[in-house]
């Protein structure tokens, strides 16, 4: 089971997001296009949610691929429709 | 990503501040938009540019003022994108839609100004968006009095032009705007010092017209019983119109209604067991998805915008049939004075317009959105609740502002009026 509720890749830039997403696009694999939570990074940009049983195969993936990419990060945060709190 | 940081740094802005709008934007969004479920995989593309909105785009303009290039700033509809990209600028819609910038243009406003225009001079003020930063002029018009005010503050820190919007539709106020399309021409002639030619102006009126043609399809795959997107992906995709390329936008969504079409045909259906709203007012600019949210959290689907972030923008194509540069000025006039907006009278037609749309999307009910202070459409409401309810439409008038004090109160309104659709 994973230890966080959400799993994030960073990047440098967003060429380099676009290639890990694309990478893992073509292998039928979960990601979406996330902004970069605050708690992680004090810039903004994008990161890469994925699923927490994912993370050893996209490092693998990476390696492979030589896909760069800052880090991957859990945190515990939530999407909730009805927070209503639009910024 | 560091990119950004150093590029903000560049363009001077204020980096503690602008700080706090990216602590709160990725909350909004992961609420907003990454709750969803069963969203298209084409949404992508949308949902990068809005992950990177102060980075990726602004970028490209960096990298495009670097050569030279120049930026146009624009804050309406009305103002012809056409002209801006036939001299070789780039015109770029200027965003005016979060909470966080109007205590800042309340420090040159009123309070009971619109937050639209508060938002606008606090993105200017505070420097906390780049897209402010980085345009070399604004394009201001004057379709209420609280933006023309407004651009007389601006027009103190960044050069302005203001075209000179006809309030009647008469001939000789089409004839007044292709004027003010002349005017506007010869500043952006002598911003970026390439000239207007037949040649580029007939170019750019298909490249406009081709964004506008995206749109109107992918608002028409909405009007199936079949809705394949919801009204707060389409909402976002409307607000990144203003200010994307206007080839690689059109491109990405013809992709997306590639896929949606799928979608309908799959029998992939998002308004199963909710009533489908068509939403008029006010503009939504990025990052205001609160009607959109309230609404699809509470029965509804939102299928159609009559508004300035939606079949305003697009609806009606400028005539391609052109030769001569006046007759492309003509042409483009004549469909931008085709909009109908609030700033206008009589308004009759945006009555149509409503009325129209809210059979050919076959909505529920239409719920009019309207900016808290916006006088003309306030006034305007309750003429269009009154040809709505004459056509049988249920109506529901709301005015609220960007902030999320009264969410739960509004909440409480549209799901009594969704549930009264039955």
């Amino acid at each position: 089971m994973a230890e966080y509720l959400h799993y994030y890749i960073l990047f440098q830039n967003h060429t380099d997001a676009t290639a890990m997403y694309r990478s893992l696009k073509g292998k039928k694999m979960y990601a979406q296009i996330s902004p970069t939570p605050r708690e992680l990074s004090v810039c903004c940009g994008v990161s890469l949610l994925v699923h927490g049983e994912d993370v050893d195969a996209i490092k693998e993936i990476a390696e492979n691929e030589n896909l760069a990419y800052l880090s991957i990060s859990g945190l515990n945060n939530t999407f909730d429709n009805t927070r209503h709190k639009y910024g | 990503m560091a990119d950004n940081q150093k590029m903000w740094a560049e363009l001077g802005m204020n980096l503690e501040m602008h700080d706090m709008l990216c602590e709160v934007l990725p909350g909004a969004i992961g609420d907003v938009f990454m709750s969803q479920e069963n969203r298209p995989e084409a949404m992508d593309y949308f949902d990068m540019v809005l992950a990177d909105v102060h980075g990726l785009r602004p970028s490209e303009l960096v990298e495009f003022r670097k050569n030279g290039g120049k930026v146009f700033g624009t804050f309406c509809a009305y103002v012809p994108d056409e002209v801006i990209f036939a001299a070789g600028g780039i015109a770029t819609g200027l965003c005016a839609g979060s909470q966080f910038w109007v205590p800042g243009g309340e420090r040159y406003l009123p309070a009971n100004t619109c937050p639209l225009i508060k938002a606008m001079l606090g993105a200017r003020f505070d420097k906390t968006c780049p897209f402010y930063r980085l345009a070399d002029i604004y394009i201001g018009e004057n379709t209420c009095d609280g933006k023309k005010k407004a651009y007389e503050i601006l027009g103190t820190d960044v050069p302005m032009h203001i075209m000179d919007l006809p309030q009647m539709k008469r001939e000789k106020d089409y004839l007044k705007w292709a004027d003010e399309i002349k005017d506007l021409i010869k500043v952006v002639e002598e911003v970026t010092g390439n000239k207007v030619t037949p040649e580029e102006l007939a170019v750019n009126i298909v490249k406009i017209n081709n964004k506008r043609k995206a749109l109107e399809r992918l608002y028409k795959l909405r009007r199936n019983e079949c809705v394949p997107i919801s009204g707060t992906d389409t909402l976002l995709i409307s607000q990144i119109a203003y200010y994307d390329d206007p080839e690689r936008f059109a491109a990405m969504v013809n992709k997306l209604c590639d896929e949606l079409e799928q979608r309908v045909a799959d029998g992939v259906n998002l308004a199963e067991g909710k009533k489908r709203i068509l939403i008029s007012g006010t503009p939504m600019a990025i990052p205001n998805w609160k009607m959109h949210n309230l609404v699809e959290t509470s029965g509804g689907i939102v299928v159609c915008e009559e508004t300035c972030t939606g079949t305003r923008y697009f609806e009606n194509q400028v005539d391609e049939s052109g030769e001569t540069l006046d007759e492309m000025v003509q042409n483009i006039a004549n469909r931008y004075m085709g909009i109908n907006c609030a700033c206008f009278t009589p308004n009759t037609g945006r009555f149509d317009d409503v009325v129209r749309l809210a059979k050919e999307s076959k909505a529920d009910g239409v719920i009019d959105v309207n900016l808290m202070f916006c006088q003309t459409y306030d006034i305007e409401g309750r003429s269009l609740e009154e040809r709505c309810k004459a056509e049988g439409i249920p109506f529901l008038g709301i005015e609220t502002d960007y902030t999320d004090n009264d969410a739960q109160q509004l909440k409480t309104r549209i799901g009594a009026f969704i549930e009264m659709l039955g």
